[in-house]
């Protein structure tokens, strides 16, 4: 998956505005490319430790990618506490397979990891994430 | 006719169709007559108390059910249902 650098500063700043709960947003974009990104409410019980999008939210924005013409190329959570890799919830729960899972961990306040997975049928497998300037 | 755009983690039980179409005077029918064509696809979006599962998004048109009756939610002919996963995880 390709973004452009602004777009992974800005996921990291939603990550850190929205510690020490988790925070939800969709890239959206085509073959790949992130062209736009959405931040979205985290609408989870225990936001700490889960994440689930408002879904009139996620609904509204799921349109606005179709009117674009975009694809929901990925989607992005943050692990406040734990590392950059898809927990069992996340793999469980993943219903997207042809959407990459960003994941941005925090665990390391000064330096926050991002890394992308590809989940489908429980398997996950690591996405390169190309970084444009 | 109501016609229901299904999730893609569900095509393998439409048989890769992603729009399909049934009759019926409530969301919960529509996923009832459905099911009786696709053996298995209402116990993908609800339990058997008619519940729609927690992790699961299913929309009349351009509102979640959750907002109006749920699976009572009455239905027109022309319509559309979509049904969608949440996004959802959690460590």
């Amino acid at each position: 998956m390709r973004l452009r650098e602004t777009m992974v500063n800005e996921i990291i700043a939603h990550a850190q505005q929205g510690a020490p709960e988790e925070v939800v947003g969709i890239l959206a974009g085509s073959n790949g490319r992130v062209e736009k990104l959405y931040r979205a409410t985290n609408v989870a019980k225990n936001p700490r430790q889960q994440y689930l999008m408002d879904s009139r939210e996620q609904l509204r924005i799921m349109r606005e990618i179709e009117s674009h013409g975009w694809d929901m190329v990925g989607i992005y959570h943050s692990h406040p506490e734990s590392p950059a890799r898809p927990s069992q919830t996340d793999i469980k729960l993943a219903g997207y397979p042809d959407a990459v899972y960003v994941i941005v961990s925090l665990k390391d306040r000064q330096k926050p990891v991002m890394r992308a997975f590809h989940i489908e049928d429980n398997n996950i497998r690591e996405e390169e994430l190309a970084v444009e300037k | 006719m109501v016609e229901v755009r299904v999730a893609s983690t569900m095509l393998k039980l439409t048989r890769g169709a992603k729009v399909v179409h049934a009759e019926g005077g409530t969301v919960g029918e529509v996923l009832g007559a459905l099911d009786q064509q696709y053996p298995g696809l209402q116990a993908q979006v609800a339990d058997r108390d008619g519940q729609v599962h927690r992790f699961v998004n299913v929309y009349l048109n351009d509102e979640d059910v959750r907002y109006m009756q749920a699976l009572s939610t009455p239905v027109q002919p022309g319509d559309v249902v979509s049904i969608l996963p949440a996004l959802a995880g959690g460590r």
